[in-house]
């Protein structure tokens, strides 16, 4: 049997929070022990279950200023709704335009409409530009068919950020749609729908905003129409041949999460009560204070733009030659430290990176971490530096 | 970093299959343990099971018999 260190340090909170507010878990019991279906009848368990899912339309509606709950669907998680915007709206012939930095869950529904026949441009990253793509690349690169420009807004490798605003601007003056991925900045940097011109915001709920697994969605613009993936029971229109038209509606076949929503607006009531703001000052301070610990060590290999001013707090880094797996399970099995090795669903980025063959360790941080966990974390790094 | 030591690799397609592998190893008590896999290794599912090289035979023997998958077996100072 493994020896594992007496205490475990979790920094893995870009792929999902695993500390999450008491009260999170305590709503989802609530639900598994009286919800009816929300939309499937007009008695108590079921309009509870109703009233719920749209109290959290609502608060998910108003964390992205968005266009209100009717506007707001859920899905299971960010990929799921990134499909959905993206194969929804996107047809042959289309031209879209995305970035190296992107999830495989923007490259791969891209790539499938690619082979459908719509042509992508995915706007590379440079050292000449500090690493990040500059908003004027986006307005170079459209043509009179593009329809659609879909990225993220941070970056889960890097915790690098998109100009979203100047993103946001360019799309309004063009005519382009928006399409934004807030998997990892949702709740954590400050993302107005109506002010920044975006059309669609796909988030998942797991992660900075601290609900369950398996809860997700998008915010729409009115007067965008994304074709469903999927068609089933929706509880209302049961003599429609096809699935209604109505948001949510048309993105919600089948019976919704609604433990997982319960828990997910239990989530966004504490962020609300804590303060948006507290919370991402509190996350960027422990990402900073381990990079600032890290960055001068030797044989240190930091990733991403640390020079632009707000971030995700992320850290990728390498150490020496190692195979950022080798140095992932050193971590975790002398300083009980979870951190990401490998290549993190980002091919394009590891590639513009020159890091495919390592990989990258990835340190991401969350409210629920300390600034102990952080100079631990650091200088677990340091004497794995010191060791050579 | 630790000394390495001489080790087998088995690496999969699939998380599914990993972790199908460490119920099944835990259970008989065969030797080993789940890693992050190296890259230049298999960019599979990034889980691996890592055991001593001298192990290496009765670990796939155990695994044909219990019919588990892998994707991949190699040896490495790990």
């Amino acid at each position: 049997m493994e020896h594992m260190p007496d205490r475990m340090i979790y920094l893995d909170n870009a792929a999902t929070t695993a500390t999450k507010p008491p009260q999170v878990a305590e709503a989802v019991g609530k639900a598994m022990e009286a919800s009816g279906n929300a939309g499937r009848g007009v008695f108590g368990s079921a309009l509870d279950a109703g009233r719920t899912v749209y109290l959290a339309r609502k608060a998910v509606s108003e964390l992205f200023h968005g266009y209100g709950p009717e506007q707001t669907a859920f899905t299971a998680n960010s990929t799921e709704s990134l499909n959905m915007a993206i194969q929804g709206l996107l047809e042959p012939g289309d031209h879209v335009i995305s970035t190296v930095m992107e999830h495989n869950s923007v490259l791969r529904p891209l790539h499938k409409m690619e082979d459908q026949g719509t042509a992508v441009t995915f706007l590379p990253l440079s050292p000449e530009n500090g690493w990040q793509i500059p908003a004027k690349c986006f307005e170079q690169a459209i043509r009179p068919n593009t329809k659609m420009i879909v990225c993220t807004h941070g970056a889960n490798l890097t915790g690098d950020l998109n100009d979203i605003e100047a993103i946001g601007d360019i799309c309004r003056r063009h005519g382009i749609l928006f399409v934004l991925d807030a998997s990892q900045t949702a709740g954590v940097m400050e993302i107005d729908m109506k002010a920044m011109g975006i059309d669609v915001v796909c988030f998942t709920g797991h992660k900075s905003l601290m609900g369950p697994q398996g809860t997700g969605g998008l915010c729409v613009r009115p007067g965008v129409r994304i074709k469903p993936l999927l068609e089933g029971g929706t509880g209302v229109k049961t003599y429609s041949r096809r699935q209604p038209e109505e948001m949510p509606t048309v993105l919600e076949a089948g019976t919704l999460n609604i433990h997982g929503i319960a828990g997910l607006l239990s989530a966004l009531e504490w962020r609300k009560q804590v303060g948006e703001e507290k919370i991402r000052k509190k996350e960027c301070f422990l990402a900073d204070r381990f990079y600032r610990k890290v960055r001068e060590l030797p044989g240190v290999q930091i990733y991403g733009n640390f020079e632009s001013g707000q971030r995700a707090p992320v850290v990728a880094l390498n150490l020496y030659q190692y195979d950022s797996g080798e140095v992932a399970s050193e971590l975790y099995d002398r300083f009980g430290i979870q951190t990401r090795p490998g290549g993190h669903c980002a091919p394009m980025y590891h590639q513009a990176l020159g890091t495919v063959e390592q990989g990258a360790v990835r340190f991401s941080f969350s409210w629920f971490n300390t600034e102990e966990e952080a100079d631990l974390a650091a200088d677990a790094v340091k004497q794995l530096s010191e060791e050579g | 970093m630790r000394k390495k030591e001489d080790s087998v690799l088995i690496s999969f397609g699939t998380t599914a299959q990993a972790m199908a592998m460490e119920e099944c190893c835990r259970r008989d008590g065969m030797p080993g343990r789940l890693i992050p896999i190296p890259s230049f290794v298999s960019a599979g599912c990034g889980v691996g099971w890592k055991a001593p090289a001298a192990e290496a035979e009765n670990l796939l023997n155990y695994m044909d018999r219990q019919g588990l998958g892998r994707e991949a077996v190699g040896f490495y100072l790990l």
